[in-house]
């Protein structure tokens, strides 16, 4: 069998005319790359498809014959054909992609496959005369011991509380903060409920408590009720995380959480999305929002596609308006798009309260 | 008896080639996946990051905003803001408006410098790149948000005209953001095995598809946008004439409407004043650039290049600790795939390529776990830093694309602060100024002076603090260099480095039309007699703009921009081409110590 699949990679790089991958030095991404760009065995993409699927079938053969890593590594290693070997690596890396933890020899494999430089180079989804490395290995392996690294660090602190804490306490940005976060997956449901008790005051959280509440909310449904604490107090990132997650979850509290939204302009439109999902009519919320610079937009979008009384609305309201407000509900005009609607935005274009630029705006929606 | 026997083989082999046929192309094998973001069973391609689903906010949020969240916040824009128009260019095969948006003043005038200079960003041409419409719609947002900066966006407004198409490809668009996770794998022609196409994977437009992920027969058909362009349309194996390939390019060239609005939005842009082209698609991080027969086209387009890649990498670097190069990578000249890019850069002579923007491996550089075609699959965190950083540097880009600088005025002062020399370059019509220059009082030889030199644009760069080195641009000199030359050659240098440029925040220092468009600077009148006998000296004046650009040497022919390259630039010696130089061009007047001391008298009471 493994005669026959090296048979067929032999034909089919000869078959494919091995070329240069480019002749042009210094017109690739980066140094490393240059170096090894132009030692690139180039393949076309049905061989390219074929090496893979010939490596899949040969790692998950390898696989079969037993659960020692060890000799499945040993036998990628002995692949004598090096675009064979760097397909098979790369099915390996699928393999581990979606599986738990690494074994140390998983692990060893991976260091050393970090320092590896490309050996297969395929044609360039967009320019297909250029070429560009087929398996990024060195940066998949990186990104398999680092998420390995944080996985294991952060199982260690669901242990140890007290170091728990002190990674919580890091930089934001640091592994040691994501580690902490990543722990609060494998905490028990007492100590979750001591972390985010901790002291918060403030009109704001800070940055580090916004996203400590907002993974607990995602990782125990019972604390979904931090979420609308997220939204009303986060920094705006993290508070439309927390609203996109009460969107998902749809629970109960999503229509305190929209309320809290909508008074937050700085979160975005998100918030009336979320209160149209909690089962308030456009009309009853959105027409106090057209003047809101950050949420008018929205406002407008959703009484053009959901209000019923739009145009009667619009002709009771609009001389009394804010000037923001009368061109959201210009907008709502244009963007319910019917004859109606069309009617009177023609009659509006010439209200004495639009500049000449709106006017020539508006006469281009007619 | 044989003969039959080989009839019936031969009969049964083309049967088996063409059921084999059949179901390859009825799509018999077709199967759906889903993008995931870990491992659950069944067909998926896991991620290692939840898969983007577009939000309805109009307002730019942490990740993708659907297609008629960002329509509408377009139409918004356009109707609050004096510095945004819109115009219809097209409409898709399903009747949908293709949208370009013209950023910057209405007047079609530059400030001083005649007709505006033109340029055209194209956005969305393939469906799943949805990045680029996140990146276009940055380019308008942030045109509005920094409007009155009396810097950088300023000066845009008044000198550009910013053409933005959004998107082009929208029922492509709109596809793959019903779909967002799914796509169909078993039927590509190339490569059945694992290639996603339609649903979040699809690339083209949909002439001959339904919008329906499950009808199969249909889900390949649709014409690769950037396939379909002259003059090398269907001149490539890089192009395919199956209507089923990704890489299909139509009928006939310019058959789409969705390329034919390009073509409009050229001439909305006006075809005569384009300066620069490029159509933005994702993924791999690099510049495909097209090369010319013009070589100074050429040249000037890697220059641009080079300090796109170079202010991206830096600021990235600032900003976030990690740099993005972007190289230039072109093509052979007269050579190409039928690409929009190609037809700009051939039909009118100006820089034109293809950005494809990060990541540069695949999501694997975001700490993805590698799957299948998931380059195309920004995640969600990384959408916002994207949209900021690529609208400066496009800003950066369009600035330096607007042209070299120039002199606009010189005036020099005494020390009460009286003017006592002035000169102006006025724009007359027909790319000529002409030099207004007003003399109260000669130079008197020991007093102390001020000067002060300004430019039609902003010559350093800020970012909100004061004037700096543009990011990656550390090598342009921080300030001018003035000299003052006497006819027989012999010069004082003026000291720059006691100088500033001037409009920091929170002073109230003077700048002609933008901050950082002035530089002043201190001089002692010589009082070498050498110096003098002309009675004249001429002021020597070299700077660059925050790009690297120099002085265009001579203000008097306007520079323009013609038949790929670039028209009345003149270096330090008055000729023609496309690097600038020193300017010469102003002159003060200086007495001898004897005549000073009568002008002395005269300014007593």
């Amino acid at each position: 069998m493994r005669k026959i699949a090296g048979f067929v990679l032999l034909c089919m790089l000869f078959s494919t005319s091995p070329t240069w991958a480019d002749d042009k030095p210094g017109s690739r991404v980066d140094m490393r790359e240059s170096e090894t760009a132009r030692s690139l065995v180039r393949v076309s993409v049905m061989d390219h498809a074929r090496l893979m699927h010939d490596a899949g079938l040969r790692v998950r053969f390898l696989a079969r014959r037993g659960p020692d890593s060890g000799a499945l590594v040993d036998a990628i290693w002995g692949e004598p054909d090096p675009a064979a070997r760097e397909a098979q690596w790369s099915a390996w890396l699928d393999h581990l992609a979606v599986s738990g933890g690494l074994r140390p020899v998983e692990i060893q494999a991976l260091a050393a496959l970090e320092e590896t430089t490309p050996v297969v180079g395929i044609p360039h989804h967009e320019f297909p005369s250029r070429t560009m490395p087929a398996f990024a290995l060195a940066a998949r392996s990186s990104v398999l011991l680092a998420r390995n690294a944080q996985l294991s660090h952060a199982r260690k602190l669901a242990a140890r509380p007290g170091e728990l804490t002190e990674a919580l306490e890091a930089d934001v940005d640091s592994p040691a903060f994501a580690s902490g976060l990543q722990a609060l997956e494998f905490i028990s449901p007492e100590l979750l409920a001591d972390v985010v008790s901790m002291p918060r005051e403030g009109s704001r959280l800070t940055p580090a408590a916004a996203r400590i509440l907002l993974k607990a909310a995602e990782v125990a449904p019972e604390q979904s009720v931090l979420l609308s604490e997220v939204v009303r107090r986060g920094d705006a990132a993290t508070a439309r995380r927390a609203l996109r997650l009460a969107l998902e979850r749809a629970g109960p509290q999503l229509p305190e959480i929209a309320a809290i939204g909508l008074a937050r302009g700085e979160i975005g439109g998100l918030a009336l999305t979320a209160a149209r999902q909690s089962g308030m009519h456009p009309d009853a919320f959105c027409w106090a929002l057209l003047g809101d610079p950050a949420l008018g937009a929205d406002a407008a979008r959703l009484l053009a596609q959901e209000s019923g009384r739009l145009l009667t609305e619009i002709s009771a309201r609009v001389d009394r308006a804010e000037p923001l407000a009368r061109l959201r509900m210009l907008l709502a005009l244009r963007l319910r798009g019917t004859d109606a609607s069309r009617e009177m935005l023609s009659g509006l274009v010439e209200a004495p309260w639009l500049s000449a630029q709106q006017r020539r705006e508006i006469r281009s929606w007619l | 008896m044989v003969i039959e026997s080989i009839a019936r083989l031969f009969l049964g082999t083309a049967l088996a080639t063409l059921l084999a046929l059949a179901a390859a192309t009825t799509g018999q094998a077709q199967q759906e996946y889903r993008y995931t973001q870990q491992r659950g069973g069944g067909n998926e391609f896991v991620l290692g990051y939840p898969p983007p689903v577009p939000v309805e906010s109009t307002t730019p949020a942490d990740g993708f905003r659907t297609y008629s969240a960002l329509h509408a916040r377009h139409q918004d824009l356009m109707l609050q803001s004096d510095i945004v128009t819109g115009a219809v260019i097209g409409e898709t095969l399903q009747g949908r408006e293709i949208w370009a948006y013209i950023l910057g003043d209405d007047d079609a005038r530059s400030v001083n410098a005649g007709p505006e200079s033109s340029v055209l960003i194209n956005g969305g041409l393939h469906a799943r790149e949805w990045a680029t419409p996140e990146l276009t719609t940055a380019l308008i947002e942030t045109m509005v948000d920094r409007a009155g900066d009396a810097h950088l966006y300023d000066y845009l407004a008044d000198n550009v005209h910013f053409v933005v198409v959004p998107v082009s490809n929208i029922d492509g668009f709109v596809q793959t953001q019903r779909y967002p996770t799914r796509v169909l794998v078993g039927a590509d022609p190339r490569v059945p095995e694992s290639w996603p196409r339609d649903g979040r994977m699809r690339r083209k437009n949909m002439r001959g598809a339904d919008t329906v992920l499950s009808t199969l027969p249909d889900h390949l058909r649709g014409v690769d946008l950037n396939r379909n362009n002259e003059p090398f349309w269907a001149a490539s194996a890089a192009s395919s004439s199956n209507p089923d390939s990704l890489v299909y390019h139509g009928i006939a060239s310019f058959s789409e409407p969705e390329t034919r609005a390009l073509m409009a939005a050229a001439e909305l842009a006006g075809e005569d004043r384009l300066r620069w082209y490029e159509d933005v698609h994702s993924f791999s991080q690099v510049l495909f650039s097209v090369r010319t027969f013009n070589a100074r086209r050429n040249a000037i387009q890697t220059e641009m290049l080079s300090s796109f890649d170079r202010f991206h990498n830096a600021l990235s670097i600032e900003r976030h600790g990690t740099g993005r190069r972007y190289l230039e990578d072109s093509n052979p000249v007269g050579a190409g795939l039928g690409v929009t890019a190609e037809y700009f850069a051939y039909q009118y002579e100006i820089p034109a390529w293809t950005l494809e923007i990060e990541p540069r491996r695949g999501a694997v550089d975001y700490g993805g776990l590698g799957a299948e075609h998931d380059g195309f699959i920004m995640p969600d965190a990384e959408v916002a830093r994207m949209r900021r950083d690529m609208a400066l540097t496009h800003a950066a880009l369009a600035y330096r694309q607007a042209g070299p600088p120039s002199i606009a005025a010189l005036e020099i002062r005494g020390v009460s602060g009286r003017v006592v020399q002035s000169a102006e370059w006025v724009y007359v019509g027909n790319a000529r100024r002409e030099l207004e220059q007003v003399t109260r009082e000669p130079l008197l030889p020991g007093f102390e002076y001020t000067v002060s030199v300004s430019f039609d644009k902003p010559m350093r760069w800020s970012d909100g603090d004061g004037p700096e080195s543009a990011p990656g641009h550390d090598d342009v000199p921080s300030a001018p260099e003035i000299v003052l030359r006497a006819g027989n050659g012999q010069a004082v240098v003026v000291d720059a480095s006691a100088g500033r440029w001037q409009g920091q925040p929170g002073t109230n220092e003077a700048f002609h039309r933008y901050r950082y468009d002035t530089f002043e600077a201190s001089f002692i009148a010589p009082v070498d007699s050498a110096m003098l006998e002309d009675g004249s000296l001429t002021i020597e004046i070299d700077a660059e703009d925050f790009t690297g650009q120099r002085l265009d040497a001579e203000p008097e022919t306007a520079v323009d921009w013609m038949q790929g390259r670039w028209s009345g630039l003149e270096n330090t010696n008055g000729l023609t081409g496309d690097n600038g130089g020193t300017d010469s061009t102003l002159s003060v007047r200086i007495v001898e110590p004897w005549e000073a001391r009568l002008w002395l008298l005269r300014r007593r009471p």
